[in-house]
């Protein structure tokens, strides 16, 4: 899985997580970027990441998903 | 009034990362009530919170819901500012990671003692406020915390504080006690709770877990706004039981220990024959014969008895035809009706015709009807039934009273005279004419000729001033079953002839039939007459007349060769002749 399709799955995933057809995710996308991302929504977010591409996170690694960029990296490194 | 679209088995990871869509969904319903809920202690329960009010609000409730600061229940409940925005109810968060002492002490629990005495403290306040509570339970500590010291562990500190918890549960009124891990069991998902969730986002349960409960809380809430169902109408091949009762007969279908299947229909039988206890309708609409159908209750294992439903639609009507006379029957609107089918084109046909009703999308794995009466709690179960609606199932209660009666007489005589049966004698009138009508053309069994009546021609039988034509209405001690049979007499110089006898099949067994008859040897001695004859035209269905002539003296005038004839039955009265009957006649 190349790091620009987990973008497209990422996208994908906020689009339906925040039922918001317009989102369009970049690499240095943040929680600033999109109106309903806060910290409930970042718990959501994880665990659909999780559901999504098949990987489990630990208690450290959910802390350092400060963006995009960030969640694509973790998810390329579990998912090689 | 739609509600959300679940399917069963419910998978609750394809509905928990929809938050938002199902909110604005929810928002598309009438607001019908308002409420103010208040959660205390739990930690993060921003999901529970939002799950709560999407499910409060496709009910029509829009739930205002304020969390406390992070931390502990047990510490919020004594701070009197909880109390400021007057809720409705409190849900009390009582988790294993809040009972861990986080001070210097010898003891590695907190002080018990102290715990009870604010519990109380908070429970007689909300008594005093009508404020309800709902607390959970303390489960097994899943956070996996290792225990320090033996005999001041985690488990003997949860069973302490459970002790304490029912036995408010059991005094107050308004106090009622949740279990997380029995709200979670029974779905398909690992575990509710997990470390890592509790590290990283303080959330002490998952966000499936938090679904369930928001669900579990609306379901309280509902009862507590009397927004209960009240009716449960079920099908029965494959619903009830497993197979086909018309194929396989009772003894072939599925109920009982022997199967998988059979196990899973013994569980919904008996939770549904709880339903019955707590004064819930429970109603039956089935495509089916019905003389074949009802024997499905006459398999060994079967938990119901036909006895226990409060009206029965065996037909070949659609089913919400058979769903709306059950309503009318028990006077109860669609909206009061849980209905469970497993054929997809019956729930579907229902739904389109009577949006009103709520219909799980089950599956055809059985155990799914459990899951949706478990997750949908249609019937409220937390809320007490009041007394009113135990007593609301008046016609199962009467045959119930009846069974309890024969089950203590001493012999079905004793049985008999114990049920002051009254007969009451009329003329056909236009007041019971529709009536009358009615039960002679639908009458089969107690039906001695099957000549179906139009309306003119018992019109013109009704005004014959030569013969005598009599109804009589059936109550006893405790059931009044109104106009259940009809006589029509043809009185000759020499003899009287029944052209035709009715009675509704609710009234057998009682020894109607012969004090009726005796009323009409009554008519005849009058008259000085000896003779009675009778008609009879016999058929598959009202072959029980047979042995009601040849047991009252009846004997058959010619033998015809071809069965669906007349056949001329005479009773001669010079003969004495006893009709012994525990029927008292009043005309």
């Amino acid at each position: 899985m190349t790091k620009d399709i987990i973008l497209e799955v990422l996208t994908e995933l906020f689009i339906s997580f925040f039922d918001e057809d317009s989102i369009q995710l970049k690499i240095d996308t943040t929680a600033k970027d999109i109106e309903d991302w806060d910290s409930l929504a970042q718990v959501g977010i994880i665990l659909s990441i999780e559901k999504k591409f098949g990987i489990k996170l630990n208690s450290l690694e959910v802390g350092k998903l400060e963006n995009v960029g960030a969640m694509i990296d973790l998810i390329y490194e579990k998912k090689s | 009034m739609s509600i959300m679209k679940i399917k069963f088995p419910i998978v609750p990871s394809n509905y928990v990362f929809k938050e938002k869509y199902f909110l604005k969904d929810a928002k598309n319903q009438p607001i019908l009530f308002k409420y103010k809920v208040k959660l205390l202690g739990g930690y993060s329960q921003n999901h529970t919170t939002k799950w709560l009010e999407i499910f409060s609000r496709y009910n029509g409730i829009s739930t205002k819901i304020s969390q406390s600061e992070w931390g502990p229940g047990y510490y919020f409940i004594s701070d009197p500012e909880i109390f400021n925005d007057h809720p409705d109810l409190f849900v009390v968060f009582l988790l294993p990671q809040d009972f861990y002492s986080l001070s210097r002490t010898s003891s590695p629990m907190e002080d018990i003692s102290e715990i009870k005495s604010s519990i109380y403290k908070f429970v007689k306040e909300c008594e005093k406020k009508k404020i309800n509570i709902v607390f959970s339970t303390l489960e097994t500590d899943l956070v996996g915390f290792p225990d320090i010291i033996k005999n001041n562990s985690f488990l003997s500190f949860s069973i302490d504080l459970n002790k304490i918890l029912n036995e408010i549960n059991l005094v107050y009124k308004n106090v009622l006690l949740f279990s997380i891990s029995n709200i979670c069991s029974g779905y398909e998902f690992e575990n509710y709770v997990s470390t890592r969730d509790w590290y990283a986002f303080g959330n002490p349960f998952n966000i499936n877990a938090s679904f369930l409960i928001g669900n579990y809380l609306n379901n309280h809430i509902r009862g507590l706004l009397g927004l209960s169902k009240k009716v449960l109408v079920t099908d029965l091949d494959n619903t009830l039981w497993g197979g086909i009762i018309g194929d396989d007969g009772p003894d072939r279908i599925k109920i009982g220990n022997e199967t998988p299947e059979g196990r899973i229909f013994a569980d919904l039988q008996m939770y549904i024959y709880h339903l019955s206890k707590r004064g819930i309708f429970i109603a039956i609409s089935s495509k089916n014969e019905k003389h074949l159908a009802l024997k499905g209750f006459m398999n060994e294992n079967s938990i119901l008895k036909i006895t226990d439903f409060a009206n029965v639609q065996i037909n070949w009507n659609i089913k919400s035809e058979s769903i709306r006379s059950i309503c009318k029957f028990l006077n109860v609107g669609l909206e009061s009706v849980f209905f469970i089918d497993d054929n997809p084109v019956e729930r579907e046909e229902v739904n389109t015709s009577c949006p009103e009703v709520l219909i799980p999308n089950v599956s055809d794995d059985p155990y799914t009807f459990l899951q949706a009466l478990k997750f949908y709690d249609p019937f409220c179960i937390g809320v007490e039934p009041l007394e009113e609606d135990k007593y609301r199932n008046r016609s199962i209660e009467s045959i119930k009273q009846q069974t309890d009666l024969l089950a203590k007489a001493n012999s079905y005589d004793e049985f008999l005279k114990n049920l002051s049966i009254k007969v009451k004698i009329q003329k056909i009138t236009d007041k019971n004419f529709d009536r009358a009508l009615q039960l002679n053309n639908k009458t089969n069994q107690f039906n001695f000729t099957t000549l179906r009546l139009k309306q003119d021609e018992l019109s013109d039988i009704m005004n014959d001033q030569n013969n005598i034509n009599l109804t009589y209405n059936v109550s006893d001690k405790f059931t009044n079953y109104g106009l259940t049979g009809i006589v029509f007499l043809e009185i000759g110089n020499d003899k009287i002839t029944v052209k035709n006898w009715v009675m509704s099949c609710r009234v057998f067994k009682k020894t109607v039939e012969i004090a009726v008859l005796n009323e009409v040897v009554k008519i005849a001695s009058n008259k000085k007459i000896l003779k009675i004859h009778l008609k009879y035209i016999s058929t598959i269905k009202n072959k029980l007349l047979l042995s009601f002539l040849k047991d009252n003296g009846f004997q058959q005038l010619r033998q015809d060769t071809n069965a669906f004839d007349f056949q001329e039955w005479v009773l001669d009265l010079s003969k004495k002749q006893e009709f012994k009957h525990y029927v008292e006649v009043l005309s």
